[in-house]
């Protein structure tokens, strides 16, 4: 039912926070013959209408966020390294060694001292981020100036591989909402509905905010990525939630009460179609739905997540299963809202 | 060469297991030899030049690559992981792998999500603490992996700038391809003695390939070819000043001949081969170590390819480094002459 080579598209594309035009491209080429209008705002947000066969109800808005986690070029050291930050919070943990596309064309390695020559405590040390370093493989500050800026964009390098069950990939988190969003846009919809294809999310919710704005939407659903921790060592609750068993919602987040009458449609809906759904075991994390649910006079929200292993690192890993639980989930909840079920 | 090194960064080959790397070499070499074998530790073995010469020449670059083995397989098929060799812990969490089981299977090296980090972010992951994830059941896990199964680290091999090549494996898979280029050039020579290519297993992890096939020959003189420390930021002593780009790095050690040392100095300084001083007042580390006690003792000279980032899926090498290496090997075994 997918093409899931967009999906692919999607995730190896590189799009950092305040960098997100090629992404909103391959977005814009394949929703423009499916839209019924669609432009960017000024702060690069893609946003949507396409009508539906009836009028809705309710006024519904759909959002995720184009951008990933990355780094940008702070500075350029003598000997032709860069120095960097991170845009958006990463896993400081996974950086030593890490490969890396500046600006999506200078390939470049994160430097690792040899643990040879490493003494002590220095072994098993994570080095702060002020203590590493980009290589390009230039040999000067003026020789890597011919290829990078400070400010340039830094984004990990792209990874996809699909054995079948799980995929494995950089930027899942959350191209798969996009890609969500693009699926429903191409279909016959049955109400008009509105689609926000968002910038910013990593530092801030910014773009989600403005949209939601100009929208003025009802309702939403925020389409996201979430932790599933369901990994060796860790048990019971601080799993949080579980890979291969379904969309995922919850009560509550670090930034959001959700409705309660969309979490027992969205209930209802996995109770009579068979649809996979968990609950989120933890108040952990936060999405677009804290900067959403609050705009203008309020916004009645609902963020329906993938479980995704690795999340705000290089590569993430989720389940095929779990992408067709919260499609399938989406597109029900969606009609109900706007035929005024809810 | 560009094209050399990338495919033999993306061989398997952990130590113990190099059969890919070794199969593939052992084919190389058969361009320039019939008398190819490999040998039931996995070493590649290749016979040049005159068979009845009076002076018999080892050339030695380990073939194996540090790696993980299987240890265990848990209910939900997540796969337990021990070191093999000196893998960097470090640069392990949420890396991609290849489980080498029934077939190749891609991975991810499991990763404690933020909220559970507890601080520890200052920390690297204790090295018993390795999982991979191939994102498949339990039952498919079971069927094609086993224990003992060898993990690499998966690094899709690029180019930075200056002809610099990263990638997982050079060490030593750029000494590998040092001296298959070397083995092309000597092919085509007039030489006097009889060249034994070695291209040897389980550096990593015991030397078993370096302390077992050069018994099997009366060998007189040995270069033995690794990767060695290129300066970057963090090293303060001796390699401070080792740079890629900079040419082979000759090593000066107890163990090793002095006059090979002396000879291969002198052949770069005559055919304009930049050169760079390594300084190892005990022993190697390397092969080097063990093949000088060979028998009743072997000439011994390590040639050393300058790295970054060594032991990490993202080592560099500058291609250069290894084609004047290649070039050195081949002046060494033609007795001097322009190659």
């Amino acid at each position: 039912m997918y093409n899931l080579s967009l999906l692919e598209k999607l995730c190896t594309s590189r799009g950092i926070s305040g960098d997100e035009s090629s992404i909103r491209d391959i977005i814009i080429d394949e929703i423009k013959d499916f839209a019924t209008e669609y432009y960017t705002d000024n702060l690069g947000n893609l946003i949507v209408f396409k009508k539906g066969r009836y009028k809705p109800e309710h006024k519904l808005m759909i959002s995720a966020h184009m951008d990933e986690v990355g780094f940008m070029v702070t500075d350029i050291t003598d000997d032709g390294l860069l120095k960097f930050d991170e845009v958006g919070g990463i896993v400081r943990r996974v950086l030593p060694a890490t490969s890396v596309l500046v600006n999506g064309s200078v390939n470049g390695v994160i430097l690792n001292k040899p643990i040879h020559l490493c003494t002590g405590d220095e072994k098993s040390s994570i080095p702060k981020l002020s203590e590493m370093y980009i290589d390009i493989g230039a040999d000067s500050r003026e020789e890597a100036l011919k290829h990078v800026l400070p400010g340039d964009s830094v984004s990990f390098e792209a990874f996809y591989k699909d054995n079948g069950e799980t995929i494995i990939t950089k930027a899942i988190d959350d191209r798969a909402g996009c890609f969500m969003m693009i699926q429903l846009i191409q279909s016959e919809l049955e109400y008009d509905m509105y689609f926000t294809f968002v910038v910013q999310e990593e530092v801030g919710l910014n773009g989600a905010r403005v949209a939601a704005y100009s929208v003025n939407p009802d309702f939403a659903i925020v389409l996201e990525s979430t932790t599933a921790a369901d990994v060796p060592g860790i048990s019971g609750q601080k799993q949080v939630c579980n890979v291969g068993q379904g969309a995922v919602i919850g009560y509550m987040d670090r930034r959001t009460i959700y409705d309660k009458s969309l979490i027992n449609e969205a209930l209802n809906i996995s109770e009579n179609e068979n649809i996979n759904l968990q609950f989120k075991r933890m108040i952990a994390g936060g999405n677009d739905a804290g900067v959403i649910n609050t705009a203008r006079g309020g916004v009645r929200t609902l963020a329906i997540s993938l479980p995704c292993r690795y999340l705000h690192a290089q590569l993430s890993l989720i389940a095929k299963t779990d992408l067709d639980s919260a499609y399938e989930l989406t597109q029900r909840l969606c009609n109900r809202i706007c035929g005024g079920e809810v | 060469m560009e094209k050399l090194l990338f495919d033999l960064c993306s061989l398997g080959g952990v130590s113990g297991n190099e059969v890919s790397a070794s199969e593939y070499c052992a084919e190389y070499l058969r361009r320039y030899t019939d008398d190819v074998k490999i040998d039931s530790f996995n070493n590649v073995i290749a016979v040049i030049g005159n068979n009845n010469a009076d002076k018999t020449i080892l050339l030695d670059a380990h073939i194996d690559r540090i790696g993980f083995v299987v240890t265990e397989i848990d209910d939900n098929g997540f796969i337990k992981l021990e070191k093999c060799g000196g893998v960097d812990v470090r640069t392990a969490l949420d890396s991609p792998v290849v489980v080498h089981g029934k077939e190749d299977y891609f991975g991810v090296i499991c990763c404690m999500p933020p909220h559970l980090s507890d601080g520890n972010e200052d920390k690297a992951v204790s090295p018993d603490k390795l999982w991979v994830d191939v994102g498949l059941s339990a039952d498919k896990v079971m069927q094609n992996v086993s224990f003992g199964d060898s993990v690499s680290f998966f690094a899709k091999p690029k180019m930075l700038l200056n002809n610099r090549i990263t990638a997982s494996a050079l060490d030593n898979r750029a000494g590998v391809a040092a001296i298959l280029k070397a083995a092309e050039f000597i092919s085509k020579l007039e030489i006097n003695s009889r060249v034994i290519i070695l291209l040897s297993s389980q550096e990593e992890t015991f030397a078993a390939g370096a302390k077992t096939a050069p018994f099997n020959y009366d060998i007189d003189e040995c270069i033995s070819v690794d990767v060695s420390f290129a300066s970057q930021p963090g090293i303060d002593d001796q390699y401070r000043n080792i740079s890629l780009g900079k040419g082979p790095m000759l090593c000066i050690s107890p163990i090793l001949n002095r006059d090979l040392y002396e000879t291969l100095k002198s052949l770069c300084e005559d055919n304009s081969i930049d050169y760079q001083t390594e300084i190892c007042s005990g022993n190697t580390g390397t092969n080097s170590d063990h093949i000088a006690l060979t028998k009743s003792g072997v000439r011994t000279a390590l040639v050393s390819i300058p790295e970054k980032n060594m032991h990490s899926q993202a080592e560099i090498v500058e291609i250069s480094d290894v084609e004047e290496t290649a070039r050195l090997i081949s002046l060494y075994v033609k007795g001097g002459q322009n190659v």
